[in-house]
């Protein structure tokens, strides 16, 4: 399972539900000014953003980006000087190329273009900023999670394999007591398993089996039981949403 | 990674300092395998005991999967398995066979492939994967959990491993046994039961008998099924082996007592036959004098151009049942929490001897690809009496730029045989 | 090919070069041939199994070539692209390479057959599809007759792009975890790639960790990206990655879709003229931004 970064970034519940998480890298002297101009205007605006600041967009490497994904956000946004207003003269033109090309290729892949926002806000647009972050925010909210990404990691290779399965095995993520007699380092694996099985046997219980690409995950350690091994590891089942299996993810 | 140390070079052992030879050190291996190649190709002898009919094999696998045992065998593979794209043939690569054999768990979607083309991989990925998480931890306040991985595996069953697949599992034992025990690896191993298919063999690229091993070998599996008409011979091997077919006893028919059982057992000793000899027509060394000669020409051009083509693309490691390297990382995937994995790693690369001083011993492809030879057939020979090849040919036809084992270690015995003839001739002219 | 084979016979007497880098044939089809001395020229080739492309024996991180002294190499059209490249770039000088353009008329997709075969429209490499350059521009020396052009194939690679575009993300989505789930990260795309030369590979870097070095669809997804990423108006098409890949992705829908937007976006062709400046790197103020707010 894959805990969040920080405590911080797990944001409540609200009535409405899902909550996106949004990473925003923006440069120093345009976007990063204009955000604390909105914050200073008191502009109200959703709340879901945690900014990265940056000397100038032409810092920002593409694999920010994916990194931001792979550690939980939902959505992305990649801000800076318009074009000509870059305060080192041009680092935001070799971005706009780098960015263009990120964009296509993701969309290739799959990733819904709602997902990165690129924009242009200057230190005096902090009106702007605030219409970006509401307008992505109400996107990405919309799309719902992206675990669909980080979740990559628990799918089945060719053999079987599923990585998650181990993470499981230490039961509650969300910080709840372990099972009793949760390893020690170089405790006997067998206690842990044992109180573990049965919490993994539910949760495999709880996944649908059907959810498997083939080949099919190898099976959980624990003694077969009736029915189908632990599909992707309890909690993350390839593509499956049973709300019990995704635990605190929202 | 993992590795022995080239002959020669040692730790310092600061308990107590080793004085035995080589030779002598490596004969404390447990399980030491003292046979020759020729030997041991031999041993295990086929003895066809039951046949079992095309139908009682799919109630086997029916019967097993129904049960939830996990049943591993080679299918056919499309180029891609997304149903949408599959439709549109926007997947596949022209020139690339559409379908494909390889190794899988039966999952009631993909079709049983026994006896057809070689699997794309081996049968590696089932014992060690090709990415296989260690232990996880988490910190909790000062105190840190680590769950290992688990070492205990339900029962399974590998049905129809090409021969040159299941012998290696039994190569590489050694070396996951020596000095402490890879308890991940023996749990797969302990967990599995291995049914052989004799090989009719793949293409000319193929060499087993050159290396110890036999398109009718029963190294390593449990039972040996050759085809016939109307389905399998089968010959038990092992003590495992022996104990499944107790527990399927009902799918499998005695011979004895069978009508038609004589033709039966000639047309599958005719199979075997014919395979082996086909086989062996494409490659036949002295394996002990092609180590030797490694042993003494670590510098000879035959050894040191052999690199030059090779990319150090490493496919020819992924792609090899005996090639065990590994490499473990740490992967956070939080603040204090991660996971401990190890994956596959190719002594074909430049990063897999680099130092951290920025000194890299094996500096460019030639050395490396010397390495490669060097391990497979005169390292791991020295320590543990055998090849680390079971000559399934797979690095030769994987390979695109052309490296090709068959030829190479037919140049070296060759050069072998030559010294031989040379030494032979000096020695009776003294 | 008695013009090829007389030409390196001299170049290796003379002592101009000491290797001439070509193709022979081997056991099991075509392959790179090292030549050294003037008595095995005749072992070079040219047919329509040479698909290998030679340039990657050029790279800086593989220097048991260049090393040996000054090479001359027969290059297609696609292959001197990325000896372009690799002098665009500094990665080599004009001076340490001789250059053999042949005009090519299009590569068999397999190169192990015993035998030369026609090029029809199951057997033509796709790539070789609508070639600009199949009579070299960048050589010293040129040999080969002018050949007609490749047959097209039964799917171009832009019909298969086109065809994966037209579909709705979440399933292209699908299809690409898919075929990165194969992925074992043997890393065999980059290691022919001639164009991938960085001493130090991002993906091998460790402190800290940007690419994660694990085989898992999350891993390799992010290994593929980045490696198309640094290709993007670099890659000249030649498709040995994906042929060198031992789990059939295909990759050389992921460069080519990347060609195709460096030449939409930004009016660039990779080409063999080293001069022209390559598009990453580049910039003009009225590059186009839609898609940015």
């Amino acid at each position: 399972m894959i805990r969040p970064a920080t405590r911080e970034m797990d944001e409540p519940k609200t009535d409405a539900g899902f909550e996106p998480r949004i990473t925003a890298f923006v440069c120093n002297w345009c976007t990063y000014t204009g955000a604390d101009l909105a914050g200073t205007s008191r502009l109200h605006m959703a709340s879901n953003v945690r900014i990265i600041r940056l000397p100038c967009t032409g810092r920002i490497d593409p694999m920010f980006i994916m990194k931001a994904f792979e550690r939980g956000a939902d959505g992305v946004i990649v801000s800076g000087c318009h074009p000509a207003d870059c305060h080192y003269t041009s680092g935001n033109y070799h971005a706009r190329r780098r960015f263009t090309v990120f964009h296509e290729l993701a969309g290739f892949l799959g990733i819904h273009p709602d997902r990165v926002t690129f924009s242009w806000v200057s230190a005096s647009e902090g009106a702007k900023w605030r219409d970006v972050v509401d307008e992505t925010v109400a996107r990405v909210r919309a799309l719902g999670p992206f675990s669909a990404y980080r979740d990559l990691v628990g799918r089945p290779n060719m053999s079987g394999e599923s990585y998650a399965t181990l993470a499981g095995l230490f039961g509650d993520d969300a910080g709840a007591a372990s099972p009793a007699g949760a390893a020690s380092p170089g405790g006997p694996v067998a206690t842990a398993e044992d109180a573990a099985g049965a919490d993994v046997a539910q949760r495999a219980a709880a996944a649908p089996a059907a959810a498997r690409a083939a080949p099919a995950a190898y099976p959980a350690a624990v003694s077969p039981g009736p029915g189908a091994p632990a599909s992707g590891g309890p909690g993350h089942a390839a593509g499956a949403a049973s709300p019990a299996a995704d635990g605190s993810e929202s | 990674m993992t590795e022995e140390h080239p002959n020669g070079e040692r730790p310092a052992d600061a308990s107590g300092r080793d004085e035995r030879t080589d030779g002598e050190r490596s004969a404390d291996v447990p399980g030491r395998d003292e046979r020759t190649d020729g030997e041991r190709s031999a041993d295990a002898p086929v003895r066809d005991e039951l046949f079992l009919s095309t139908e009682s094999l799919a109630a086997l696998v029916d019967g097993l999967l129904t049960a939830g045992t996990e049943v591993i065998a080679p299918v056919v593979v499309g180029a891609c398995d997304s149903p949408a794209a599959m439709a549109s043939a926007a997947c596949l690569r022209p020139g690339v066979a559409a379908e494909q054999v390889d190794y899988a768990v039966l999952d009631g979607e993909h079709r049983l492939a026994l006896g057809e083309a070689m699997p794309n991989l081996s049968l590696k990925s089932f014992f060690l994967p090709q990415n296989e998480a260690l232990l996880c931890w988490r910190q909790r306040g000062g105190a840190i959990d680590l769950q290992a991985a688990p070492t205990e595996h339900a029962p399974r069953l590998v049905l129809g491993a090409k021969p040159c697949d299941a012998a290696a599992l039994e190569v590489v034992d050694k070396v996951m046994n020596w000095g402490c025990a890879d308890e991940l690896w023996n749990g797969r191993r302990d967990a599995t039961t291995i049914f052989a298919l004799a090989c009719p063999m793949e293409d000319d690229s193929c060499f087993c008998t050159a290396v110890g091993a036999a398109p009718d070998g029963t190294r390593g599996a449990d039972a040996l099924i050759t085809p016939v008409e109307g389905g399998y011979l089968v010959s038990v091997t092992t003590e495992k082996g022996r104990a499944f077919l107790d527990a399927h006893s009902d799918r499998f028919v005695a011979l004895e007592g069978l009508a038609g059982a004589e033709a039966l057992r000639a047309q599958a000793e005719a199979f075997r036959a014919e395979a082996h000899a086909r086989v062996a027509a494409n490659l036949q060394i002295d394996a002990a004098s092609v180590r030797q000669w490694i042993e003494t020409h670590y510098d000879d051009p035959l050894l040191t151009a052999l690199g030059v083509r090779c990319n150090g693309c490493g496919a020819c490691s992924s792609v090899c049942p005996t090639c065990h390297c590994f490499d473990i990382v740490d992967e956070p995937d939080g603040v204090g929490s991660g996971t401990r994995r190890r994956c596959w790693d190719t002594c074909q690369t430049g990063k897999f001897t680099a130092h951290a001083s920025g000194h890299n011993p094996r500096e460019d492809q030639n050395v490396r690809f010397r390495q490669r030879i060097n391990h497979k057939f005169a390292i791991y020979p020295l320590r543990f009496g055998e090849v680390l090849c079971t000559g399934c040919g797979r690095c030769t036809r994987v390979c695109h730029a052309g490296q090709d084992l068959v030829e190479i270690l037919a140049a070296i015995d060759v050069d072998a045989r030559r010294g031989d003839l040379d030494a032979a001739a000096e020695g009776d002219a003294a | 090919m008695k013009d090829l084979r007389d030409l390196a016979r001299s170049l290796l007497t003379g002592g101009e070069v000491q290797m001439v880098l070509g193709w022979e044939d081997g056991r099991r089809g075509a392959r790179p041939a090292f030549i050294t001395s003037p008595d095995d020229a005749d072992r070079l080739i040219f047919d329509t199994r040479c698909v290998h492309n030679l340039a990657t024996y050029l790279n800086p991180r593989r220097p048991q070539v260049t090393e040996l002294g000054k090479v001359a190499m027969v290059v297609k059209g696609c292959d001197v692209k990325a000896v372009a490249g690799l002098l665009r770039e500094a990665q080599l000088t004009r001076d340490r390479i001789v250059l053999i353009g042949v005009r090519c008329g299009g590569v068999l997709e397999e190169p192990a057959l015993p035998t030369a075969a026609p090029l029809t429209a199951p057997t033509v490499a796709p790539r070789c599809y609508g070639c600009d350059n199949r009579e070299p521009k960048l050589f010293d020396h040129i040999v080969g007759e002018p050949q007609p052009e490749p047959p097209a194939p039964a799917m171009t690679i832009d019909d298969r792009i086109a065809t994966l575009d037209a579909m709705t993300p979440d399933d292209r989505w699908q299809y690409w975890t898919n075929q990165f789930s194969k992925c074992v990260r043997c890393y065999a795309c980059r290691q022919v790639c001639p164009m991938c030369v960085c001493e130090r590979c991002i993906a091998d870097k460790t402190v800290p960790q940007w690419i994660e070095t694990s085989s898992h669809p999350r891993g390799n997804l992010a290994w593929n990206m980045v490696r198309a990423l640094h290709l993007a108006g670099r890659c000249v098409g030649c498709g040995e990655c994906e042929r060198f890949c031992p789990v059939g992705i295909p990759l050389s829908l992921l460069n080519r879709k990347l060609q195709q937007v460096v030449d939409e976006r930004f009016d660039y062709v990779v080409c063999d003229d080293p001069e022209t400046p390559a598009p990453i790197g580049d910039y003009r103020p009225d590059d186009s931004q839609e898609f940015i707010r």
